[in-house]
């Protein structure tokens, strides 16, 4: 795997970017704290915006679409984080913590 | 051979702080990490030939979306708590599920025969702003909307009792 | 002709019933007067088809129709069901004994039920009864003998449960019924065997040569002893003979038509019209034999000590059937036919005339009707003589030629059964005499006169037991010597001359029973009191009745509700906490635990929902792809 990160080149991307994402899945599912599972998603968002930009250079001919596809993500991954970190401090709130175990009033 | 190597560096960086943001048990270490993963990313995105997104992602993610979220650990958590033992069960399965993730996709991805076309091509600004003004203007709009309501909802969700 | 006769016997009965019941109320003041022509009618009919036929020309006769035709005939028999009347020597002397006996019976009714307030509904099932049986006598193929069979049976129930708010008249015709279903499951059994391997269900048919072409032996004597066990439920056979005693709660003429005349002879008249199926297996016949000599025994044993009077009648009749069984199983179905025709006629006269009694004296006890006045009604003594010497089998009363005949023929097949036979006669003797001398013997204590009838009541009372009483003298004659022998070549039999040994054994039972019966009874208060006050087994057995109704409470007790009790057991625990209960149970288990799945966990679901789609996709890309 080494000698693909060397160099610049379609795979060394998507290499990259497929473990950035399995790293924010990974953050998704194992952490406690809500707080940390919104900084696992920006990994993930952050991935995708890797993987368009690289198509963009590798494979598309317009060089632009892939640009403007990526500025979309940061403006939506800042309206996430809006909402999210707002939806947490209610979690504090409401439980005095931002374990998201304790959040489990929706079960049955 | 001096581009490779820095390339490998920023690579290297950025997965290893990527990897911390996840892992460290402190979330305020967790967010320290992403930003230095967010500088990687940026710094990645130069060799993509989009300096302008770049500059953007570092405004845009690191200057406000990071501060953000240190501002809502500073307001939820108190930082000399002791933090609880992490639940290994949880944590096999997680690492269970992305590892598979991550094999799938790769194997997706490398079975799949990509066009080849040049990297040449017209990256600026200015073909941007042009795109965003023609072709993709509907979604800049809509893209402000969002912003707008998202903006509204989290005032009020955080507004509680006292919202109206 | 000959049709237009049968359906007349056939109907007129049926719209007799149907025009009483549907009368409207103010009109049904004359249902007795509908009852008596209906069955007038069919009488007459019935006469006039026996004398277009008194010389056997064209006999056999049959009048069939198919209505189903089962399977594809055979070479030997049709394998379709048939609907139709058959007229033959012995359906001809059935059909007018049963419509003369119905026609005096129906008059008697109106003198002994003119006070009763169901009058109509009396009448109309009288003629329902009718109408049933003359179909029964008239059918030509087993099967529609058996629809008429059960028609009789529910009639039965339904004249004996008349006064139906008496508890026991309820459960009286309870029993019957029930106890006529038990051998009428034999019988059907029988009849769907036979008709499954052999084709036919036609009398006509039902040769024994036949038969046993088709049938192996022990398969024949199966058949036969299931269509038995009809006969032993209609006829009141041991052990089904237990019904025919508490039957008498019904209304007296009820006893004389049904019990006595044509419904309990109904079984015997089968045995005869099938005989063919009976004598094609000799083990067949000795099980007959067999059973008929236990209920001959049995009943005669039994009215010795009974103290009403229609139960020692009804006793009579079981021993007396017996006796015609024992007579067919002995091998001639004419010796028991000739029993049945004279035993009739003579059984019904003894039954109206303890009506007469009984309507007069308002009591059923010989006793009783003795101290009130009994031996001063002559017309009933009279014919009460009558009937009872016939009983006895005196000589030159019409009982004698045909015990004769069957003593005969007994006699020949086995001297066991011959003694057996004795030993009934003579008990018949006794205590037939024992009624007599009670009711003539008794000191007048509280005299009873009748209270003044009608003249009309007074004819309906008198003109039926004169009629049954000459025409059993004229039957009986019809079997002697002096006429030929009318009676036998009729039915088809052999003569056999005048046997005088056994003229002489009978009068010597008659003059034993009666003498021992008169040193018992010549004084019946004291006898009563003497009777009263013994205590011993042979008492004790003969009270309990032999114990049979005994061991029928203890069948269907111990064995019939502990298999019921089994069956509940079964079903609570295998079936209802297993499978019931059982399956709502573990759903809601499986439900229980399914819904641990949903525990609130947010990361938990994401879990679940990213990994089962990592699965779909390595799925999706090992059978899309293939190689990969």
């Amino acid at each position: 795997m080494t000698p693909v990160l060397f160099s610049q080149s379609l795979q060394s991307y998507l290499l990259l970017s497929t473990a950035m994402f399995s790293i924010g899945v990974f953050g998704l599912l194992a952490r406690r704290n809500l707080v940390a599972i919104l900084i696992s998603l920006e990994l993930i968002l952050n991935s995708a915006s890797i993987n368009f930009l690289a198509f963009n250079k590798f494979c598309m001919p317009d060089k632009v679409t892939g640009q403007v596809f990526v500025v979309f993500i940061i403006a939506l991954a800042a309206a996430e984080v809006c909402i999210g970190l707002s939806l947490v401090l209610l979690l504090y709130r409401k439980k005095d913590s931002i374990n998201i175990e304790e959040a489990k009033e929706l079960k049955g | 051979m001096i581009i490779d190597i820095v390339f490998f560096a920023i690579v290297t960086l950025t997965l290893t702080t990527a990897f911390m943001a996840v892992w460290l048990k402190n979330v305020f270490y967790n967010a320290l990490s992403l930003i230095v993963c967010l500088f990687g990313v940026a710094c990645l995105f130069i060799y993509l030939n989009s300096e302008f997104l770049a500059i953007i992602e570092v405004i845009v993610y690191i200057g406000a979306i990071s501060i953000a979220i240190i501002f809502a650990i500073m307001l939820s958590q108190p930082m000399l708590q002791k933090n609880e033992p992490r639940n290994l069960q949880k944590m096999f399965r997680s690492l269970l599920i992305a590892g598979f993730l991550f094999a799938g996709i790769l194997r997706t991805l490398r079975a799949t025969q990509w066009p080849a076309v040049s990297v040449e091509g017209d990256y600026s600004m200015k073909a941007m702003g042009k795109a965003f003004l023609t072709t993709s203007l509907l979604p800049f709009e809509a893209v402000s909307l969002v912003l707008l309501v998202a903006i509204v909802g989290a005032l009020f969700l955080s507004a509680g009792k006292s919202a109206k | 002709m000959d049709l237009t006769l049968l359906w007349t016997i056939q109907l007129a009965p049926l719209l007799a019933f149907l025009s009483i019941q549907l009368l409207p109320k103010s009109f049904k003041k004359i249902a007795p007067a509908i009852g008596v022509l209906g069955s007038l009618l069919a009488a007459l009919a019935a006469l006039k088809l026996f004398s277009l036929h008194l010389h056997q020309e064209n006999l056999p006769q049959a009048f069939v129709y198919e209505w189903l035709k089962v399977a594809e005939p055979t070479a030997i028999n049709p394998y379709q069901l048939v609907v139709g009347f058959l007229i033959d020597p012995l359906n001809l002397l059935m059909i007018t004994l049963v419509t003369t006996i119905s026609f005096f019976v129906q008059l008697f009714s109106v003198y002994y039920m003119n006070e009763d307030p169901s009058r109509p509904r009396y009448f109309g099932f009288l003629s329902f009864f009718s109408f049933s049986m003359t179909g029964l006598v008239l059918s030509s193929n087993l099967l529609q003998t058996f629809l008429f069979w059960e028609l009789v049976g529910l009639t039965s129930y339904l004249l004996i449960g008349f006064w139906y708010s008496k508890p026991s008249a309820a459960t009286a015709a309870r029993k019957a019924f029930v106890i006529n279903r038990l051998g009428d499951l034999g019988f059907y059994l029988g009849v769907i065997l036979l008709f499954l391997y052999f084709g036919t269900l036609n009398f006509l048919d039902l040769k024994s040569e036949a038969l046993q072409q088709t049938f192996s032996n022990p398969m024949l004597t199966l058949i036969g002893i299931l269509v038995f066990m009809g006969v032993m439920g209609k006829s009141a056979q041991f052990p089904f003979h237990n019904w025919l005693p508490d039957a008498m709660e019904g209304p007296t003429p009820v006893s004389a038509l049904i019990h006595s005349a044509t419904m309990v002879a109904a079984g015997v008249f089968l045995l005869s019209r099938a005989f063919g199926l009976f004598s094609a297996s000799k083990t067949t016949l000795l099980v007959i034999l067999i059973i008929g000599s236990l209920t001959a025994f049995v009943g005669a044993a039994l009215a010795t000590i009974q103290r009403d009077i229609k139960k020692i009648l009804a006793y009579s009749t079981i021993s007396q059937l017996g006796l015609m069984v024992m007579g067919i199983g002995a091998g001639s179905s004419i010796a028991g036919m000739f029993h049945l025709s004279t035993h009739a006629y003579f059984k019904s006269l003894l039954f109206l005339t303890a009506g007469a009694f009984i309507h007069r004296y308002h009591t059923n006890d010989i006793w009783e009707i003795g101290q009130k006045g009994g031996k001063k009604d002559l017309l009933a003594v009279t014919f009460l003589v009558v009937g009872l010497f016939s009983l006895c089998g005196l000589p030159p009363f019409a009982g004698f030629f045909s015990k004769d005949m069957i003593l005969e023929t007994i006699k020949e097949r086995s001297l066991f059964f011959y003694g057996v036979a004795i030993l009934v006669s003579f008990l018949t003797v006794y205590y037939s005499f024992r009624m007599l001398f009670v009711i003539l013997r008794s000191k007048i204590k509280h005299e009873e006169h009748g209270h003044h009838e009608s003249g009309l009541l007074k004819i309906c009372r008198a003109l039926p037991l004169i009629g049954l009483a000459a025409i059993s003298l004229y039957v009986g004659a019809l079997g002697t010597p002096f006429t030929g022998h009318k009676i036998l070549h009729w039915l088809g039999g052999q003569v056999s001359p005048l046997n005088v040994e056994l003229l002489i054994t009978t009068l010597v039972l008659i003059a034993a029973g009666a003498a021992i019966a008169f040193i018992q009874f010549r004084d019946p208060e004291k006898a009563l009191a003497r009777l009263e006050g013994a205590d011993n087994p042979l008492k004790t057995t003969l009270e309990r009745k032999f114990f049979i109704d005994d061991a029928y409470v203890f069948v269907v007790k111990k064995i019939g509700l502990g298999l019921a009790w089994v069956f509940n057991w079964f079903d609570r625990t295998v079936i209802n906490t297993f499978m019931v209960n059982g399956t709502s149970y573990n759903i809601l288990r499986l439900g229980r635990l399914v819904s641990k799945v949903q525990n609130g966990l947010l990361q938990d679901y994401m879990s679940l929902a990213i990994g089962a789609g990592v699965l779909i996709v390595f799925y999706i890309l090992h059978y899309a792809k293939p190689g990969f």
